[in-house]
């Protein structure tokens, strides 16, 4: 199946920064993270794909359709796609209610009762003004709006940045949610636009999130992407080992010889130990069985790919 | 192009009431306290058009609206249609509610006592002409200053439009002053105005003619500037 974003050399410069060259893809039925310090080009990225900026070059196509120029997401393909950005940018005068009604005027399939549904879940008010709404409740809002016009792809631009533990857990739900409704029946012969196969890109520093429901992870450092990985592999079969000065020599040597890829590896030296990231620590375990190794969270992974020395 | 204009009338819809209110209580006091029926109905017909199109360009950049707008169905074509047209229909309104708004006024003026109000506040002084051409010269202001101070804020935005439009209207103004002593612009006119005894009579068949045509010409600026407006937000980076 062709994947519902797909991004090929993609360069965008500005002064003093340079987004790329960068590839991407998102399937149907995954969850792709994105992943990377401030400024590091994920919103450049994000932009380009959703026609707010030209990039310079590459090619990038959403949903089978390509997007060349600026306005060729016609409103057709904006119907199939929800994007939530940074901020609740519904104007502050606003009302929920007109946030419905402007749902109603722009997407030609627009679902009021699913919109009320989702209003109902999160206690908000139809007279409730924009304004009044704090940042977690804002954003629950603007992904109700995004949701409710049942798109086959979202794009969420750190959509659960400032938000409290547990609004951030409501609304990974709805996303899981999201991809649920989208969900492939086994044997089903007629499959109807509600149950196509769905797809989220989300971009995000907070690596919690990401960990809970991403199914792949891409990271982007100052402009160039740094690793693309599934989360599988990284927090489940990725490690960190923690070596004495004295074995970092000997190990980095085995690795470099037996590894497809050492540049994977990375070292960080630390003030008792050298901790090296390796990229299966069962294998790694059974190799140096002297050596401690630990399972690592995307937050460590992350860490020492971008601080650590590249073999 | 629809959307955008209901997207635009949802986001002012408190706005446009306050400002309806606020601007009819300004016009009764003009009116009242200068004694002249005309000013207030200018007055009304031409301060909330200006304020809609600053007050519009504001909500823009608040909150990346402007940003996020570019992600529903709409192009930016039609941003800029749809825009364009939601401020002509706010121009149209105001002309109509500043009409209503003399009529009104004189109407109740006329119900007082006599001497409880200034002659100049009655159906006798203002005729229905003279306040059809007041409103239709607010409208030629409304449109030719929107024409141009529309397609630069929508491709700068309302937060640099602010330092570009001043400098803009400055050239514009001088550059036309020029122009007009160029051509004798003076000697042009003239067969427009009519004096009585040395006093200018305002309001005349000629000039409301030439009113007309002034509308007429505003409005093709109006449109022009629409589509200058395309070209430049088509190119617009957010």
């Amino acid at each position: 199946m062709q994947p519902l974003i797909k991004i090929n050399n993609l360069i965008k410069s500005y002064k003093g920064f340079q987004l790329g060259p960068v590839d991407l893809e998102v399937d149907a039925g995954t969850i792709v993270g994105l992943v990377g310090s401030n400024g590091a080009g994920k919103t450049t990225l994000i932009k380009s794909l959703l026609g707010m900026i030209s990039p310079d070059s590459g090619t990038m196509s959403m949903l089978g359709k390509p997007i060349q120029q600026i306005d060729d997401i016609d409103a057709d393909l904006k119907n199939k796609i929800g994007v939530v950005l940074d901020t609740s940018a519904f104007t502050q005068e606003s009302r929920v209610r007109d946030v419905a009604l402007l749902g109603r005027w722009v997407f030609s399939n627009w679902d009021t009762r699913y919109f009320q549904q989702l209003m109902d879940r999160f206690g908000l008010a139809a007279d409730k003004k924009v304004t009044d709404l704090s940042r977690g409740m804002g954003m629950k809002l603007s992904l109700a709006f995004a949701l409710a016009h049942h798109p086959r792809l979202l794009i969420l631009d750190e959509a659960t940045a400032g938000l409290d533990p547990l609004a951030r857990d409501e609304v990974l739900d709805m996303l899981r949610d999201f991809m649920a409704e989208g969900e492939l029946p086994g044997e089903a012969a007629v499959v109807s636009v509600a149950q196509e196969p769905r797809a989220i890109l989300l971009s995000s520093h907070i690596t919690s999130d990401l960990e809970k429901i991403a199914d792949r992870i891409v990271c982007i450092d100052d402009g160039r992407k740094v690793f693309e990985a599934d989360k599988e592999t990284i927090c489940n079969i990725a490690g960190v080992a923690r070596c004495k000065s004295d074995q970092v020599e000997r190990v980095i040597a085995v690795l470099t010889d037996a590894l497809d890829d050492p540049s994977s590896l990375r070292v960080v030296e630390g003030k008792y130990s050298t901790d090296l990231l390796v990229p299966d620590r069962f294998a790694f375990a059974q190799a140096f069985p002297e050596i401690p190794v630990e399972p690592v969270s995307l937050d460590d992974y992350l860490a020492l790919t971008l601080k650590g020395e590249q073999l | 192009m629809k959307a955008m204009i209901c997207s635009d009338f949802i986001t002012m819809k408190n706005s446009l009431g306050q400002l309806l209110i606020l601007n009819v209580l300004i016009a009764v006091i003009i009116t009242v306290f200068s004694n002249s029926v005309l000013a207030g109905t200018a007055a009304l017909a031409v301060m909330i058009p200006f304020m809609y199109v600053l007050s519009i360009a504001a909500y823009d950049d608040m909150n990346g609206w402007q940003c996020f707008r570019l992600t529903l169905p709409l192009s930016r074509r039609q941003v800029v249609a749809g825009r364009y047209a939601s401020t002509i229909i706010v121009f149209v309104a105001c002309a109509l509610i500043a009409l209503i708004y003399a009529f009104v006024f004189m109407g109740v003026c006329s119900l007082l006592p006599d001497g409880a109000v200034a002659e100049e506040l009655l159906f006798a002084n203002n005729p229905v002409e003279t306040i059809i051409a007041t409103v239709g010269m607010t409208l030629f202001i409304a449109l030719v200053v929107s024409a141009i101070t529309l397609p630069l804020m929508l491709r700068f935005g309302m937060t640099k439009a602010t330092r570009v439009i001043p400098v803009v209207l400055v050239l514009l103004l001088a550059g036309a002053i020029y122009l007009a002593g160029e051509m004798g612009i003076e000697d042009q006119l003239a067969w427009m105005l009519v004096t009585n005894g040395g006093e200018l009579v305002f309001f005349t068949p000629s000039l409301q003619l030439a009113l007309l045509g002034a509308d007429v010409a505003a409005l093709v600026l109006f449109v022009l500037s629409s589509l200058i407006a395309m070209q430049w937000y088509a190119a617009r980076q957010f």
